[in-house]
């Protein structure tokens, strides 16, 4: 099971319907204000500025608050407020459900605490991430979930050294490159784009692939393995998604595509770095972010 | 009889995983592969299956897509989209919105896609 909300959860259980899913949460779509309408309702901003700043958002992943603020429309105090309100008067999925009759207290209960423990698995702790790149939020999220997903998915625990940034037009250690038999990597778009690249040697590959095609993947294809590589990065990528989603991001991942070799820094992108331990074979885990927002990856 | 499922990934592994899991199952038979949406409507079209288990993010035609046309074929179809992009108010619910009868997410453990088929067929003998 992946991360999940809480409704997915519930209809994948069957403990409600589908219809029903769908009809909680347009109540909560008409009960819960969002922040920019309620920052217009108490006449903190214009409708003017709750405009700009949602444009704002489109290249720029903050949170409409944050911006705000940035953007001089708001003051810190008054987002609080704002933030406050949102909290004291949020129907919550499970409390739509229990208005709607879909559901009883009793069992409301009991499958929030399944949930709980469930999601627990995969809950977020963070990974420092170097200073001066844009999106570090999105390689925090990659990183921890990297590491819980080799365990949850390839069934091996990996150990992660601090991340560093790489300097201009250097690989990072291209001995160790050569040996990595499988490289993919993933457009990950939050506000800026980051690309998440993922090395790993022949035997790492096998073990992934063996995990999740169900059967011992030795003698497979080199296309079925490196396709299983490739799935894999698509489970880490998008769970990010799913667990930034639930922090407010709006997150967007492109199909794994196969690279021939490691990008390097250059003028306009920079490479982040993190040392990967594991008790046999190679693991290389980098990123591709940008020095400045608007630069292409 | 077994039931017929379409399996509908553009990944190789995750298909040969779903066979796999199905495969410990008396009651269904995997009975055609798809890699992409188009393929999956014509596979549909020729093979009348019981339940399809599609993904919904795959190139050239994505699972959503799909979804439409083959509701639009038969407003009866049994589809269970596979996401890693848990979240609703996203593509999840999209696919729920359009008529697909569950969601499950990746990874995912056998009990669960046993569960997901063993509901809907359940569903199904009591209507």
């Amino acid at each position: 099971m992946g991360i999940q909300f809480f409704g997915e959860f519930l209809i994948e259980r069957w403990v409600i319907t589908r219809d029903q899913l769908l009809e909680a949460v347009e109540l909560q779509e008409y009960r819960n204000t969002r922040f920019g309408d309620m920052a217009v309702e108490k006449g903190f901003i214009t409708q003017q500025q709750a405009k700009q700043v949602n444009e704002r958002q489109r290249v720029e992943d903050l949170r409409f608050g944050d911006l705000a603020v940035q953007m001089g429309f708001m003051t810190k105090d008054q987002v609080r407020s704002i933030l406050t309100m949102q909290k004291n008067n949020h129907l919550f999925l499970g409390e739509s459900l229990l208005e709607l009759g879909h559901i009883t207290d009793d069992i409301l209960e009991r499958e929030l605490e399944f949930f709980e423990e469930e999601q627990k698995k995969l809950a977020d702790s963070n990974v420092p991430v170097p200073e001066g790149i844009d999106g570090s939020h999105v390689v925090s999220a990659c990183m921890d979930l990297t590491r819980k997903m080799f365990l949850r998915v390839g069934g091996m625990i990996i150990k992660l050294g601090d991340g560093h940034l790489l300097p201009k037009n250097d690989n990072g250690n291209v001995e160790q490159s050569s040996d990595l038999h499988v490289l993919v990597s993933v457009p990950i778009v939050s506000g800026v784009p980051v690309r998440y690249i993922l090395g790993v040697s022949s035997d790492i590959a096998v073990q992934l692939a063996s995990n999740i095609i169900g059967q011992d993947a030795t003698r497979e294809s080199e296309a079925l393995v490196e396709d299983a590589v490739r799935e894999f990065c698509n489970m880490v990528c998008g769970n990010v998604a799913a667990r930034l989603a639930k922090q407010g991001f709006d997150v967007d991942i492109a199909p794994p595509e196969s690279l021939e070799k490691m990008p390097v820094s250059d003028d306009v992108r920079v490479v982040v770095k993190y040392p990967v331990r594991v008790t046999s074979g190679l693991v290389d885990v980098r990123f591709l972010a940008l020095h400045a927002a608007g630069a292409e990856t | 009889m077994k039931h017929k499922v379409l399996i509908v990934d553009d990944s190789a592994a995750l298909a040969r995983q779903l066979q796999n899991v199905l495969a410990e199952m008396d009651e269904y038979e995997v009975v055609g592969s798809a890699a992409d949406g188009a393929q999956a409507i014509k596979m549909y079209k020729t093979l009348n299956p019981d339940v399809v288990l599609m993904d919904i993010v795959m190139p050239m035609m994505d699972g959503l897509q799909s979804l439409r046309t083959i509701l639009k074929l038969d407003a009866s179809a049994k589809v269970v989209m596979i996401s890693s992009l848990g979240g609703v108010g996203s593509k999840v619910e999209e696919a729920l919105r359009l008529g697909a009868q569950n969601v499950i997410s990746k990874p995912f453990d056998k009990e669960q896609i046993y569960s997901v088929l063993k509901k809907i067929f359940e569903s199904d003998s009591r209507q």
